[in-house]
């Protein structure tokens, strides 16, 4: 196992850069540049002397510059005075860029804990209940959720949450970010789909668990059937969870750009989408790296765990 | 059993260590008290006062800087500010600021003719990049030396990219030293005494005290500037700390000081206790908070916890707008802007990709202008009834100047236009062709998917165009960054467009049309109007001046039509008039954020803030 974590950690950098060097490429073939903005023109002059001080001229010697600050290079040689330098925001010159992900990623990471973890405990109830009595009544009724968990987008569940539970009912505040109330909801919303695929999972997978040789040997010893069920069947029909949750909690912490903007929380999924309008080079780069990062290290987290769980894939 | 147990506990790691982290990572410190007022705003791209550029930034450094005048929100017009007195020449190019003995900086220290001088001179930096650089670029000699350092800072960046020279600090600052002489030997600015500003302007401006007043002239508290200031070896460029302006670093001279700021967040300003006019100051705090969904904003507004919303845009807001006019609603204010929303027309000769141009017409362009009922397009496109736009200045909004009167809707005459320029439908296919029976291309009409507003006023005239001129039109939306693209290198028939004012003067609009000008996207060159511009420039008597600008804009709204006017833009504010009081209801919507503050029981003033409903 150790080999396997060493060989994956060997090629973490190898695809952020070329993850990193695929969305330099992107961003450099949009129209328009991040210096300009809606407002006024700047005079010929000014816009080059900004061209110059950015680099933006030559889309080699920028990335090139970029890359050996980001990475520490440039401060090891002597030219920079500290590393992980992911320079400053183009269209937001009093911040750089380490600045905004230092901001945002925290709020964004706790969201998406948060939704992930809302997820577990939602899925994983209507999952067992379903399980328990298939094609009962409590089954349809979480299968029905289910679907529409999965199919209807956030920004509606996000509005819809937000008019009746904080608007009129005044249970939560609306929008912001800054007590743990204002998390609820995003974080719920965010949850829904998470929860709705999880419950199918655990579902699926606990009714073919409870038809198995061992659970049924654990009923036939006097175990009712919901005690088989969490204490034997479950801990099989976990496991495909699990290899669900590395990629979803990745999916979760940067992918609340909708939920985000619903509720007003200044998080990364945010700023991310915003940097992109406003090809915003230095803060496209700058989220791309962390956003691959975490995918990269969460596919990491899932094998060890995977293998910390099965004993069969320890071995290879 | 005992697997039970051991399930548990691991159950138990499951749901905990989340939530630990959670609560680590996402909190660390909130929002505490409620503010006095809050408004709903976006987030400022900078609170440089030099660098400031967008409406939210701009009435943050008013309400954190103090300008030498500053405007009246109610009027618009520059009352004392910094300064408690000036004084002008006869000939209105030399004008001698007098600034308070008790002006202070928020660390107590006093605010000086030189704070204003090294603040301005940063407008007159390319370097710099300032937005808002040409108010300052009226002083004299301050063109001369923004050329002189554009020249001498890409002469430094090309003997180092030929190797001619290799990257150094003291040749950098060498080449700032010099830049710094070049200063006070070429511009027109100079500090006599600590208190005195001397101000040589390279025309007579009648509204100087307008551009004195804006916010990016606002004065820079020079030792936390030089605390902050480093020269790049490699450009010989100024480049700043992007962290002075941040709470704790930035030293303000205005009614506030900064407290908080927390990116795409809040801003937080509380009084500063050395503003020398403290007592005017009514809320104990000030928040800005953004909130990227309008729609979230106006909810927040309905729970309570928001006071004030600066730009409503959500779809529903023509919903609301009729509501207010039915009676049925008090807190949203439609009120007219400083602006004018318009289409415009490409005048170059050929487009880029080598066709031919029947726009560069102008009878083609008073045809098109002729056959819009603008009337339609606000009442029930918009739905907003903003007040139909003739005229690119709005009537109203400048002391002394009545815009003409522009161009009436008349699509019948529109099509003999178009006629007498040479385009009749010779084959009776219902399409207008040329001498030569080449149909009219076809216009598109191009404008930005970033708002709903553009699209359907884009429709509109489609129909109109199809059916009062037979014209083949179509619409062509595109995401921002093309449609401006788009815009620059002229690749458009009729592209939107719009232009809010800067000062209280025609020319913050007619600048626009002028040849060379770095916002006539159009290429619009009329040797006519130049010329008209020019003799305005250097007429000193008032009244001439604005009649020879009434003649330059006659020009293009009824003979030349670069552009077409559709209608005024506007304010859509949303605030409960019996909650909060101070809030400036005049189209140049100066706002003053000092006498903005939750109504008191009993207040003095019971109509001031009570703005009206739709024009």
């Amino acid at each position: 196992m150790t080999a396997l974590i060493l060989r994956r950690l060997a090629v973490a950098p190898v695809l952020v850069l070329t993850i990193m060097t695929i969305a330099f490429a992107l961003t450099w073939l949009v129209p328009g540049s991040p210096l300009d903005d809606e407002g006024r023109a700047p005079p010929p002059e000014v816009a080059a002397a900004m061209q110059r001080q950015y680099r933006l001229d030559d889309p080699l010697v920028f990335y090139g510059q970029y890359l050996s600050r980001a990475t520490g290079i440039a401060w090891l040689a002597g030219q920079a005075d500290r590393p992980f330098d992911l320079g400053p925001s183009l269209r937001h010159p009093d911040w750089t860029v380490n600045e905004i992900i230092a901001s945002g990623l925290p709020i964004s990471a706790a969201l998406g804990l948060l939704a992930i973890e809302m997820a577990l405990v939602l899925g994983l109830t209507v999952g067992v209940l379903g399980a328990l009595r298939p094609r009962g009544a409590i089954d349809l009724l979480g299968q029905a959720v289910t679907v529409i968990g999965i199919s209807v987008p956030s920004f509606v569940t996000g509005a819809a949450l937000l008019v009746l539970l904080a608007a009129k009912l005044h249970w939560f505040p609306v929008g912001g970010w800054g007590s743990w109330r204002d998390a609820v909801l995003p974080a719920f919303a965010l949850s829904l789909p998470f929860a709705a695929y999880i419950a199918r999972l655990v579902r699926f997978g606990l009714i073919e668990q409870m038809a198995s040789d061992h659970v049924r040997t654990a009923m036939a010893k006097g175990l009712s059937r919901r005690q088989a069920a969490t204490r034997h069947g479950l801990r099989n029909a976990f496991l495909p969870v699990l290899s669900y949750l590395g990629p979803a909690t990745a999916a979760a912490m940067t992918g609340s750009f909708v939920v985000e903007k619903v509720f007003a929380v200044p998080g990364l999924g945010r700023h991310f989408v915003n940097a992109v309008l406003a090809k915003d080079i230095t803060m496209i780069l700058g989220i791309v790296l962390v956003y691959s990062s975490i995918l990269v290290a969460m596919n990491l987290v899932v094998d060890v765990l995977y293998a910390a769980v099965d004993p069969r894939i320890r071995s290879t | 059993m005992v697997a039970g147990v051991a399930d548990r506990w691991r159950w138990t790691i499951v749901v905990a260590i989340p939530v630990a982290l959670a609560v680590v990572l996402g909190w660390r410190g909130g929002l505490s008290d409620r503010p006095d007022v809050v408004i709903a705003a976006a987030d400022p791209f900078t609170l440089d006062p030099q660098k400031m550029s967008w409406q939210q930034e701009l009435r943050l450094g008013r309400a954190l800087f103090e300008t030498l005048v500053r405007p009246d929100p109610d009027s618009a017009m520059p009352v004392p500010g910094a300064a408690e007195s000036w004084d002008v020449s006869p000939d209105g190019r030399t004008w001698t600021f007098h600034l308070r003995p008790d002006a202070r900086w928020s660390d107590g220290s006093q605010v000086t003719s030189g704070d204003f001088r090294d603040a301005w001179m940063r407008l007159m930096l390319p370097d710099m990049a300032a937005d808002y650089s040409a108010f300052a670029l009226e002083v004299d000699g301050a063109q001369a030396f923004f050329e002189w350092r554009s020249k001498a800072l890409s002469e430094y960046a090309a003997a180092i990219e030929s190797g001619e020279r290799s990257p150094s600090g003291e040749a950098a600052t060498a080449l700032w030293e010099k830049t710094r002489e070049q200063f006070d030997e070429r511009v027109g600015l100079s500090c006599p005494d600590d208190l005195t500003l001397v101000v040589r302007l390279r025309r007579p401006i009648q509204y100087w005290l307008d551009l004195a007043g804006f916010a990016t002239m606002s004065p820079v508290h020079r030792p936390s500037l030089a605390a902050a200031l480093s020269i790049n070896p490699t450009t010989g460029a100024v480049e700043v700390d992007p962290r002075w302006t941040k709470p704790g670093r930035l030293v303000s001279n205005g009614p506030f000081m900064l407290t908080a700021w927390e990116y795409q967040r809040r801003v937080r300003l509380e009084p500063n206790p050395q503003y020398w006019d403290r007592d005017r100051v009514l809320p104990r705090s000030v928040e800005t908070r953004s909130y990227e969904d309008n729609n979230t904003a106006v909810l927040a507004f309905e729970s309570g916890a928001i006071d004030w919303i600066a730009d409503v845009t959500v779809d529903y807001r023509a919903d609301m707008a009729a509501e207010v006019r039915a009676g049925h609603r008090t807190n949203l204010h439609v009120l007219p802007a400083f602006g004018t929303d318009y289409f415009q027309f490409n005048c170059r000769e050929r487009l880029p990709d080598g066709r031919a141009n029947p726009f560069v017409d102008p009878r083609v362009r008073r045809a098109f202008a002729m056959a819009v009922d603008k009337r339609i397009l606000v009442e029930n496109i918009t739905r907003m009834h903003e007040r139909v736009a003739d005229s690119l200045t709005p009537e109203g909004s400048i002391p002394g100047y009545e815009p003409p009167p522009g161009l009436a809707s008349d699509p019948a005459a529109a099509k003999a236009l178009l006629a007498e320029a040479g385009w009749v439908d010779r084959d009776g296919d219902g399409v207008v062709q040329d001498a030569a029976g080449d149909p009219f291309p076809t216009v598109d009409i191009l404008f930005s998917t970033s708002s709903t507003r553009y699209g359907a006023m884009a429709l509109a005239l489609r129909d109109m165009w199809r059916d009062a001129l037979g014209v083949q039109v179509e619409v062509l939306g595109k995401d921002t960054k093309f449609f401006r693209d788009d815009l620059k290198r002229g690749q458009f028939l009729v592209a939107r467009g719009g232009w809010f004012g800067d000062y209280g003067d025609p020319a913050t609009f007619l600048e626009l049309l002028r040849t060379g000008d770095g916002n006539n996207d159009r290429k619009y060159s009329s040797p006519r109007f130049d010329a008209l511009l020019e003799a305005a420039a250097v007429e000193i008597d008032p009244i001439r001046r604005l009649d020879i600008l009434r003649q330059a804009e006659a020009l293009v709204v009824q003979d030349d039509l670069p552009l077409l006017p559709i209608c005024r833009f506007v304010n859509v504010f949303m605030y409960d008039p019996s909650e909060l009081e101070g809030i400036s209801v005049h189209p140049r919507n100066e706002q003053d954020l000092a006498r903005i503050a939750p109504r008191r029981p009993g207040s003095a003033d019971a109509s001031r803030g009570l703005g009206g409903a739709a024009p």
